[in-house]
């Protein structure tokens, strides 16, 4: 108590030179907080946006995912599905599934034609969902009806309500054909080029399979994901469908991780640059104390105080300014945060088809990674002041002027 | 015997020179007793102190208290000995300016331990002796040079030690100020029965010694009010 009772007064002897090291913590945790809190909001609309195009996992042949394969070796057969969707009905925690087949083939008009890539997708509950820019959604019921790229219509120089004619490979190498018409445009970050997406049945009828390539589940908790897919790879296994795999809307988007990475090595450069400049400013301040102080701990020594209580009167200041510090900053990140969010300001992310909402994320879990580095960046550099303060020698520290 | 130094020498290394501070001090200080002191900037008075004190190690020869050598005693223990059985006042007073007068006398019973209200009876008991009960709150910064040696003082005293060192205690002070204190150093002495040894360059401040030593080039002489002194080094036993 007597350590920590002179440590908190020793902090405000010097009131001007403290209030500055008290300025510049709480700037750099209120900043440290403020994007802490971005990120956390920024993790959290990525995550939503991966796991609206992917679902919360897949199911599909392993080969599927392989960089390379051969024919059509990846398409899951009817009678399997059959006993997939019967495992995916009795797990509680899948709130819906759907079955996905993509199609390679040459899409055209009469005056031009070009490669593309086809999604199936069950129209009825679409996975991918993409947002229409132009036209209508696909609708259930439809079946040679279609959904195009931008870069598709351009190439084509197609809108809603033309006709295209596409030719394709059968699972069985017999060449086949048929037609769409346009029902809209999507627009979706990250699906550039030719694409189309057609009703699941006209995939599988240019195909000629009633197979799927995968099988797309959606829970009604995004946290359940892990448990849920190791669950149903378990019961996959255990039900002779071990060729069959389960991955996750993690472990399909890569792009998420290296978005990740990128803002993680953002915060952490932030971090190192707020940590040193709050560390060198109080060992500066620290070390100015201590030789003002020289005397003073030569007098307390005197009177019987141990090293250990000098070093830890020292490490204190260096603590308490911290924990001082880094709650201001907290409260003052927190308040700007607050009024951030309030003013309801938008801001249009580099992957992003449309604005989103910039918002800060103002939880306990923004703000003690900060305030630790506050309280930890103070107290380390106090070390040293800390340190030469306990191993003065008494009958010196008492002579210094 | 309260204390004893056996030819106590003390060294200083400046650079390549060697500064002999004391050249074999012989020393013995009852119980009850107030020793002045006296002698020039430089004479080895403070070093003297220090070493009895328990805050510097002689060269060579031994300190010790109620018979116990204290010398080469580990660090921990020597600052057990300076907590329980010594006290300290300074020239420069040196009172801890973030605490207030209270907290100042308090200060070496919390580094005892005691309990809250042992602590707060003997603190105001002391306050009360040396006459600053009134301003037990004031911080040093509100305080007077007198006021502050008083609180220095009470500091000193509070856990009750065996012996207290004085090093110049009213160097800092005006001269009727420093009378009073060293009237009221005499009156605690005599009141308390605690034992002082009080350093100053000061010759008038001997009269309050109840014996009067003189220190010159690191050595003790006993003391001549009409300004001789012996040349004999002497033990004084």
């Amino acid at each position: 108590m007597l350590v920590l009772k002179l440590a908190l007064r020793n902090l405000f002897r010097n009131q001007r030179r403290t209030l500055l090291s008290l300025l510049l913590i709480a700037l750099g945790t209120a900043a440290l907080f403020l994007l802490r809190g971005y990120t956390a909001e920024l993790y959290a609309g990525i995550e939503s946006i991966y796991i609206d195009f992917y679902w919360n996992f897949q199911i599909a042949k392993e080969v599927l995912w392989e960089e390379e394969f051969r024919g059509y070796e990846y398409i899951i057969p009817r009678e399997v599905l059959t006993r997939v969707e019967e495992l995916l009905d009795q797990e509680p925690k899948v709130s819906s599934y759907t079955t996905y087949l993509g199609l390679t083939g040459l899409v055209g008009t009469q005056e031009r034609s070009t490669a593309f890539f086809a999604f199936g997708v069950d129209p009825a509950n679409p996975a991918p969902n993409l947002k229409v820019k132009e036209g209508r959604p696909l609708q259930p019921g439809d079946l040679e009806a279609a959904l195009i790229s931008p870069d598709l219509a351009k190439e084509l120089k197609v809108g809603p309500g033309d006709y295209l004619v596409v030719m394709a490979t059968t699972v069985d190498g017999v060449y086949n054909a048929g037609n769409l018409k346009v029902m809209g445009i999507f627009s979706h970050w990250g699906i550039e080029g030719n694409v189309a997406v057609v009703p699941i049945a006209f995939v599988q009828r240019m195909l000629n399979t009633d197979g799927v390539s995968r099988v797309t589940v959606k829970l009604a908790d995004d946290r359940a994901t892990e448990e849920v897919a190791r669950r149903l790879q378990e019961a996959l296994e255990a039900s002779g469908l071990g060729e069959l795999k389960v991955k996750t809307w993690k472990e399909l988007a890569e792009v998420y991780h290296r978005v990740r990475a990128f803002l993680g090595s953002i915060f952490g450069f932030v971090g190192v640059v707020v940590f040193l400049l709050v560390f060198f400013s109080v060992l500066e301040g620290l070390t100015m104390a201590f030789f003002e102080r020289i005397r003073e701990v030569g007098t307390v020594r005197a009177l019987g105080t141990n090293r250990s209580q000098v070093f830890g009167t020292f490490l204190g200041e260096g603590f308490f300014l911290g924990l001082i510090g880094g709650l201001a900053g907290v409260a003052l990140g927190w308040v700007i945060g607050w009024l951030i969010n309030l003013a309801g300001l938008t801001y249009l992310p580099p992957m992003a088809a449309e604005p989103l909402p910039l918002r800060i994320r103002l939880g306990p879990a923004a703000a003690w990674v900060p305030l630790l580095m506050a309280v930890g960046s103070t107290t380390i550099s106090a070390i040293y002041p800390a340190w030469r303060a306990a191993r003065l020698e008494i009958a010196e520290a008492l002579r210094f002027v | 015997m309260l204390l004893r130094t056996e030819s106590l020498v003390k060294d200083y290394r400046l650079g390549k020179e060697v500064v002999h501070a004391l050249r074999g001090v012989d020393l013995e200080v009852p119980e009850g007793d107030l020793l002045v002191i006296s002698g020039p900037s430089g004479s080895g008075k403070t070093t003297l102190l220090n070493l009895i004190g328990c805050i510097d190690r002689p060269t060579s020869g031994e300190v010790l208290l109620e018979g116990e050598p204290v010398s080469r005693l580990p660090e921990g223990r020597r600052a057990e000995l300076r907590r329980r059985k010594l006290g300290f006042i300074f020239q420069t007073f040196n009172l801890i300016p973030v605490l207030s007068a209270y907290e100042n006398v308090e200060y070496p019973l919390l580094l005892l331990g005691l309990g809250r209200r042992e602590r707060r009876q003997r603190v105001l008991g002391i306050l009360e002796e040396v006459g600053l009960l009134d301003l037990a709150r004031r911080r040093p910064n509100e305080l007077s040079g007198g006021q502050h040696q008083r609180v220095a003082i009470a500091r000193a005293l509070v856990t009750e030690p065996i012996l207290v060192l004085a090093d110049e205690p009213s160097a800092n002070l005006d001269s009727e100020t420093g009378d009073q204190i060293m009237q009221l150093v005499a009156r605690l002495n005599r009141d308390r029965g605690t034992a002082f040894i009080v350093v100053t360059h000061d010759p008038v401040v001997s009269r309050y010694g109840k014996r009067q030593l003189q220190m010159r080039d690191g050595k003790l002489f006993k003391f001549d009010l009409e300004g001789e002194r012996e040349e004999k080094r002497v033990g004084y036993r």
